[in-house]
């Protein structure tokens, strides 16, 4: 299974290195169990920043399509499939177009939005 | 053995050596590079060649004409020990040395008919890197296997590696025992496990580290590791076994014998370094301006 990274493409390197390995698991090309490369290996392979392919598999992790079993290595979730149908960054832009509609319709301005939104976040983050 | 008969011995395997490795194996390297040059032209596959062919060709004509005179030196010292150096004075030479001095000798000439290679590798590694500047493409390509080290190494080879390190351990704890004045004791066991590590080293470098042909084929490249591993293997082993015989041929007194097995062992080891894969199963369809099986 090979995949492919455009280093001039606009969508960031990690997010292309999530969206292969969830679209070779969807596409059954990865299965339950399969061993991925080492951060390392990958990194080096695609000639990228060590951080950056960790990046991508921390996301993957978060989202139960890989698992890392330690020494071992890095694997292929028993879920990957089910688990990488679910786009995450879906359901945020989901419920925030719901939410930013519903406090417009209140009359709220998009600077009044954009300040709460950013009080908010700064609030959660301290 | 008679004296003469030994003598005689070891000038045949050292001109052996002499012919091997400074004559035979770079005749073969170079052949092997020029047909590549002739069957795959920077006309039509210029990603093998990033700088100019020249260049290439100035690194063979130095490569060559090294190699032309350490064998020069390697059939002046045969020769000048056989013909011109009378048997009386070389036995007062030889008594005036020791057997070492041949090991010293034979080690110091092994290192010159390796200079031409390290001299080229030198060479090559600039090249390497700049096809890696010419090779910065936009888009990169890697598999989403994971490599192992066991992925690359045959079990009965790596079985017998590990067999003859362990034996050599046993083999330096018994020698031990009989308190041998020039005997390294536990110091072989620290060396040796020093270059296995070393090994070990350029042997994950190889699995894990960056490629330095961003065009080669996949294939090609897990051919090319597997066949490193193969050599380590083998140059591990043949540490081992050389160091073995060498202390078993001291403690018999038979050191007169070791200058002999030296040269074979660098004879062995040339052979091994200098191996290759064959050409023709590499994929050059890389380097085509448009690959046409990349």
């Amino acid at each position: 299974m090979e995949i492919t990274i455009d280093i001039e493409d606009s969508v960031p390197l990690f997010a292309q290195l999530v969206g292969q390995i969830k679209n070779a698991v969807q596409r059954n090309k990865l299965g339950p169990g399969d061993a991925l490369p080492s951060i390392r290996q990958l990194a080096n392979d695609l000639e990228l920043n060590n951080k950056t392919v960790a990046k991508a598999y921390r996301l993957l992790e978060r989202d139960s399509v890989i698992q890392t079993k330690g020494y071992r290595g890095t694997f292929v979730h028993p879920d990957a499939k089910a688990n990488s149908a679910f786009d995450l960054n879906a359901l945020v832009a989901s419920k925030l177009t719901g939410t930013i509609e519903a406090l417009r319709e209140a009359g709220a301005t998009d600077s009044e939005i954009r300040i709460a939104f950013g009080d908010v976040m700064s609030r959660r983050g301290s | 053995m008679p004296e003469q008969t030994l003598q005689m011995l070891f000038y045949v395997v050292f001109l052996g050596q002499v012919l091997l490795v400074s004559f035979y194996l770079p005749r073969v390297i170079l052949g092997r590079v020029t047909h590549v040059i002739e069957r795959y032209p920077p006309s039509r596959y210029p990603k093998l060649y990033p700088g100019p062919l020249e260049t290439a060709q100035r690194a063979l004509r130095i490569y060559r004409n090294l190699n032309f005179v350490v064998l020069l030196i390697g059939l002046a010292m045969v020769l000048t020990s056989v013909f011109l150096l009378p048997l009386e004075r070389m036995r007062a030479w030889q008594e005036m040395t020791d057997f070492a001095s041949y090991e010293f000798i034979l080690t110091a000439y092994f290192l010159l008919q390796f200079s031409p290679m390290l001299i080229s590798v030198a060479f090559g590694l600039p090249y390497f890197n700049l096809k890696r500047r010419a090779g910065s493409r936009t888009k990169r390509r890697a598999q989403l296997s994971r490599r192992r080290l066991s992925d690359f190494v045959s079990p009965s080879l790596f079985g017998l590696a590990i067999g003859a390190y362990i034996t050599f351990i046993a083999f330096i704890t018994y020698v031990r025992q009989f308190e041998f004045p020039w005997f390294g004791g536990y110091l072989n066991i620290a060396i040796l496990t020093g270059v296995n590590l070393f090994f070990l080293g350029i042997a994950i470098r190889q699995v894990y580290g960056k490629k330095k042909d961003p065009y080669q084929a996949y294939e090609d490249r897990m051919r090319q590791i597997e066949f490193s591993m193969r050599a380590l293997l083998l140059v591990s082993i043949g540490v081992t076994v050389y160091t073995m015989l060498g202390i078993t041929l001291k403690a018999f007194g038979m050191d007169s014998l070791t200058p002999i097995f030296t040269s074979v062992y660098y004879q062995l080891l040339a052979v091994v370094s200098f191996r290759e894969f064959r050409i023709d199963d590499v994929n050059f369809e890389v380097y085509r301006e448009d690959p046409v099986a990349a």
